[in-house]
């Protein structure tokens, strides 16, 4: 899977945000924030194919959690983007 | 779900940044200076690149710098541009026709979008709004204790 064309993540005011860079018009009063794991693992795998395996042992290098924790949190992060469109299998 | 509150200042920059892109950009109206039609945290705004603007036009305008306003143009002189909020009745801004950063070509109010270049009734709202300058402080006081049911705190007391 991969993230769709079109998303982008942008730093503004201090605040991770996803926007459809793609369309016409760009939408600032429904946007999506990412806390700073999440940000972190959006660049990870931005533009690439990736698995949930990709992201667990990207948190894991970067983050000190155990990897059960690590691949909870990255299909819960996964699930939620998956569900607002974000991702392409 | 949470709502983003992002400082002004900070924010409409990369709004112009992405209108100067080519980007149409919506965003939420703050503020009350757009009485009556626009409101202020449930109206949207639509902004665009304007390759000239015109009296009458409804402006995102860096007045100084990071200090942004959404207010029609009331006067163009040369170079330099006088706004004038539909909410206001004294207060003018001054700033170059170079300040002006984008052009409101849609409003989303209450769930419907208004086309500024093609909607009668947004052209026949700013003809007369425009002209009502003498009686707008009491139109807007009438608006809000009649329409938005606020009551002025002198008059609670009574």
């Amino acid at each position: 899977m991969r993230i769709k064309n079109g998303f982008e993540l942008r730093t503004i005011c201090r605040e991770n945000i996803v926007i459809s860079h793609g369309v016409d018009n760009i939408n600032f009063t429904k946007v999506i924030s990412l806390n700073q794991s999440a940000a972190y693992l959006w660049r990870k795998i931005f533009k690439k194919e990736f698995t949930i395996d990709d992201m667990v042992i990207a948190l894991c290098d970067e983050y000190e959690v155990d990897e059960v924790t690590a691949r909870q949190d990255c299909a819960n992060l996964l699930n939620q983007w998956i569900e607002v469109g974000f991702i392409e299998e | 779900m949470q709502t983003l509150n992002l400082n002004n200042a900070e924010f409409l920059p990369h709004v112009c940044e992405f209108v100067n892109e080519g980007h149409k950009v919506t965003i939420l109206a703050r503020g009350n200076s757009m009485r009556p039609f626009i409101e202020s945290d449930r109206d949207e705004v639509v902004l665009t690149r304007a390759t000239q603007y015109n009296v009458g036009d409804v402006v995102l305008a860096e007045i100084q710098p990071g200090h942004y306003v959404l207010h029609r143009i009331d006067r163009i002189q040369n170079e330099h541009v006088v706004l004038r909020g539909d909410g206001n009745v004294g207060n003018t801004e001054s700033c170059s026709i170079n300040d002006l950063r984008a052009v409101v070509c849609q409003i989303k109010r209450k769930g419907k979008v208004w086309d500024l270049q093609t909607s009668k009734v947004w052209k026949c709202y700013s003809y007369i709004w425009t002209r009502t300058i003498p009686l707008r402080r009491l139109l807007l006081a009438l608006y809000r204790l009649l329409w938005l049911g606020q009551i002025p705190d002198r008059m609670k007391r009574l």
